[in-house]
């Protein structure tokens, strides 16, 4: 029992619960003594998650440090997790509060990925009940449910799986030891757990039915799941703010000597870039939901015509972060990809500097000007329309800027094909459909005729659908680098053929729905012969993907406790992160490495992007203030 | 804490670690204000001039009362901060507790 309540996530959720009880408890207590009805769900639920928060916190430890530097008790330790100044990577450290960049890293993948498998076990439910007209599975309200959902799911995972990522490689890459908040780096992660806790409950308190977007009216009206869902949603918002200043502050502050600002990895330029739109936007979607929040707990009209409010406001808000948010969501990708290719191709990354002036700088500049392509068919102000048209089609230039850094990488390159080059390559081909399939939604005429329905649907499917794909390649190809083991080269190719092939057996079809008229969001369809044909293979495409995820978590767990010992740098990659052990060392670095010159000099004999010194032999000559304690 | 510098070298007080972080928070927690100010102006804007229409006003004691202990809050922190840089500890804790606790009262309104 002992070793149990040691592991910090136990304590916190009994910490948690204890605190949701008094949080609602201090609710009754005051409507009481105001006078007011007993019983009143909402402001109970919002009080008692609010209370349930920071206990959750207290219980876990997240306060022990600030607190003894403030009552000037004795320091607390570095890695409470580590049981007995246990100095290698216990499993308790993954449950508990732990600082170390790599461990936090590790969380937060891991439970991004039991998210997407929750969200993407939705979408199989989705299918089931779409797979004939008619009633199959559940009815219209179980639908919506099941359906917002999978959406929320899955936008919680990816931003969560980019902290994830980011937090492993960022401090690697640029020769740091760790983030320079650690503390802070660990408080944004415990963010997430009680966020999907909070997501789970909102199904079982009614669930929502407003879809990811929770557009008022609806949202305002809907049952007691939907404030769960956007307490659940702000969570996650402060965890990627929090963790974006971590981002920025480090790539800022922390580079090797000698890691001069072209000399960065492409990763590190696409981590920088998505943290700088998610430390400010992030605030905007926080806005949107929290007012609809006042308005259903505090009877607020900021969305009620008559109360002065205007529900188009709402969507302004909303999609000024959200569509923002596909480039938060994808710009680490893109590094990934950028990362993976030339070491497959061994070529140096094509136009290196021309991508990041162009690409990043440029995506970064106009990725707050084109929100308004969600709002065409809204009755949207005619101003604004026509000016985000334009800007919508301009962005197309930096983003295909990536494209053909890619396609140059690959021109004449030696390629060969490992499972992560695989999944790398089928990223870039489903991006560039995404993408392509983006154009007709950016026209104003085209989009009016194809926004609500599968074309839709299917496009943003492509887009960020192609982040399954980054993060499959991502995963094989630094699986490695985490766990010390090689993975199943067998098993992980069978993973992408059924991977790739149930992905596009179940998505090309959505293009000639939604052509066809197929409306989104809808749990039946119009009784054709064709669309039910259609639809099924659809259904059928979908448990293909299912099936691929089964291989691929066996591979991942037998390779991980059971595969064979990996080498430090089995790739031959120049980047940083290969110059260590597998896995790194608690501090990354013997010493401070000394980069030399840019980060890719694939195929150029005798080129080296950076020197890092053996371990131990530096540690003396470290100016003094950087030795250990 | 923030002991990672990789390139030493002489850093005036802005230059900091620890300051930069904060200037990344108070410039995120300036895009909250400008979404508020960004709702504020849109509702105005577009129901002009009946805004805020027939029978809608403002609860003006309470909102009065909350803002005047939000406000408050600064007072203490100021207050917290002073003492700290004295090297008082318990006026430290003291400001920070009031702090807190000025913006839980505060959010308390929730239960009405």
């Amino acid at each position: 029992m002992g070793t149990v309540l040691s592991v910090g996530l136990v304590r916190g959720l009994i910490w948690g619960l204890v605190g949701a009880g008094a949080g609602a408890g201090i609710t009754v207590g005051v409507r009481t003594a105001l006078g007011l009805s007993l019983w009143k769900a909402e402001p109970l639920a919002v009080v008692a998650a609010l209370v349930g928060l920071v206990a959750y916190f207290a219980g876990l430890g997240a306060f022990t440090y600030w607190l003894r530097w403030a009552l000037g008790t004795k320091e607390a330790e570095e890695h409470p997790g580590a049981p007995n100044g246990h100095r290698g990577y216990h499993w308790r450290r993954f449950l508990s509060f732990d600082t170390n960049h790599k461990v936090i890293g590790v969380q937060y993948t891991v439970t991004a990925i039991l998210v997407l498998l929750v969200a993407g076990a939705a979408s199989l439910l989705m299918r089931l009940e779409l797979a004939s007209s008619g009633r199959t599975v559940m009815g219209p309200g179980l639908y919506n449910a099941v359906m917002s959902f999978h959406g929320i799911g899955m936008i919680a995972f990816v931003l969560i799986l980019n902290s994830g990522v980011i937090n492993y490689l960022l401090p690697l890459m640029i020769g740091a030891k760790d983030m320079v908040f650690p503390r802070l780096n660990a408080f944004s992660f415990w963010f997430v757990p009680p966020a999907v806790l909070l997501l789970v409950a909102a199904l079982f308190t009614g669930g929502w039915d407003t879809g990811w977007t929770g557009y008022p009216p609806l949202s305002t009206r809907g049952p007691l799941g939907q404030t769960l869902m956007f307490l659940a949603v702000y969570l996650v918002g402060f965890s990627s703010i929090l963790g974006a200043i971590n981002f920025i502050a480090t790539t800022v502050k922390a580079r090797a000597p000698g890691m001069r600002w072209f000399r960065l990895p492409l990763f590190v330029w696409a981590s920088l870039a998505s943290s700088l739109l998610a430390l400010g936007f992030t605030q905007f979607i926080a806005t949107s939901f929290l007012l609809v929040v006042f308005e259903r707990v505090l009877g607020m009209g900021f969305f009620t015509p008559a109360a002065g409010g205007n529900a188009l406001l709402f969507q302004h808000l909303f999609w000024f972060y959200s569509h923002l948010a596909v480039y938060i969501m994808i710009f680490p990708w893109w590094g990934v990809i950028s990362e993976i290719l030339p070491v497959f191709a061994r070529k140096p990354l094509f136009a290196y500097r021309w991508v990041v002036r162009i690409g990043v700088l440029g995506v970064l500049a106009l990725s707050p000007l084109v929100w308004v392509h969600h709002l065409y068919p809204a009755g949207v102000e005619e101003v604004l329309r026509v000016p985000q048209m334009f800007t919508t089609e301009y962005i197309s230039v930096p983003t295909g800027f990536f494209l053909l850094a890619w396609l140059g990488t690959l021109w004449y390159g030696r390629i060969s094909f490992p499972t992560p080059m695989l999944f790398a390559l089928t990223f870039v081909i489903v991006f560039l459909i995404g993408g392509l399939t983006g154009i007709p939604n950016a026209e104003i005429p085209t989009d009016l005729y194809l926004h609500d329905t599968y074309w839709v649907v299917v496009h943003f499917h492509y887009t960020l659908g192609a982040i399954v794909f980054g993060l499959m390649a991502a995963l094989y190809f630094w699986f490695p680098k985490v766990t010390g083991r090689i993975y199943q080269e067998g098993l992980g190719r069978l993973h992408w053929w059924l991977m790739t092939t149930g992905f596009l057996v179940t998505t090309l079809p959505f293009f000639w729905l939604g052509l066809m008229g197929m409306r989104r969001r809808v749990w039946d369809y119009d009784a054709l012969p064709a669309f039910g044909e259609m639809n099924l293979v659809v259904t059928i495409g979908a448990f293909l993907v299912a099936v691929s995820v089964v291989v691929f978590i066996l591979n991942m767990v037998w390779s991980g406790l059971r595969g064979a010992r990996a080498p430090a740098n089995p790739w031959n990659a120049h980047t940083l992160e290969w110059q260590v052990p597998s896995p790194p060392p608690e501090e990354n670095f013997p010493g401070l490495p000394q980069v030399v010159g840019p980060p890719y000099p694939y195929g150029m004999p005798g080129a080296r992007h950076a020197v890092v010194a053996a371990a131990g032999a530096s540690e003396m000559s470290r100016p003094a203030d950087e030795r250990p304690h | 804490m923030q002991a990672h510098h990789a390139v030493l070298r002489e850093e005036k007080p802005w230059q900091s670690t620890p300051y930069l972080g904060m200037a990344l928070f108070l410039i995120s927690e300036s895009f909250l204000f400008g979404s508020l100010f960004w709702t504020y102006f849109y509702l105005r804007g577009r129901l002009l001039p009946d805004w805020p229409p027939q029978g809608v006003q403002l609860a003006m004691v309470l909102v009065s009362i909350n803002t005047a202990i939000l406000l408050s809050s600064s007072g203490t922190m100021q207050w917290a901060i002073g003492s700290v840089q004295r090297g008082s500890r318990g006026g430290l804790v003291l400001g920070l507790v009031d702090a807190v606790w000025v913006g839980v009262f505060t959010s308390l309104f929730i239960i009405r």
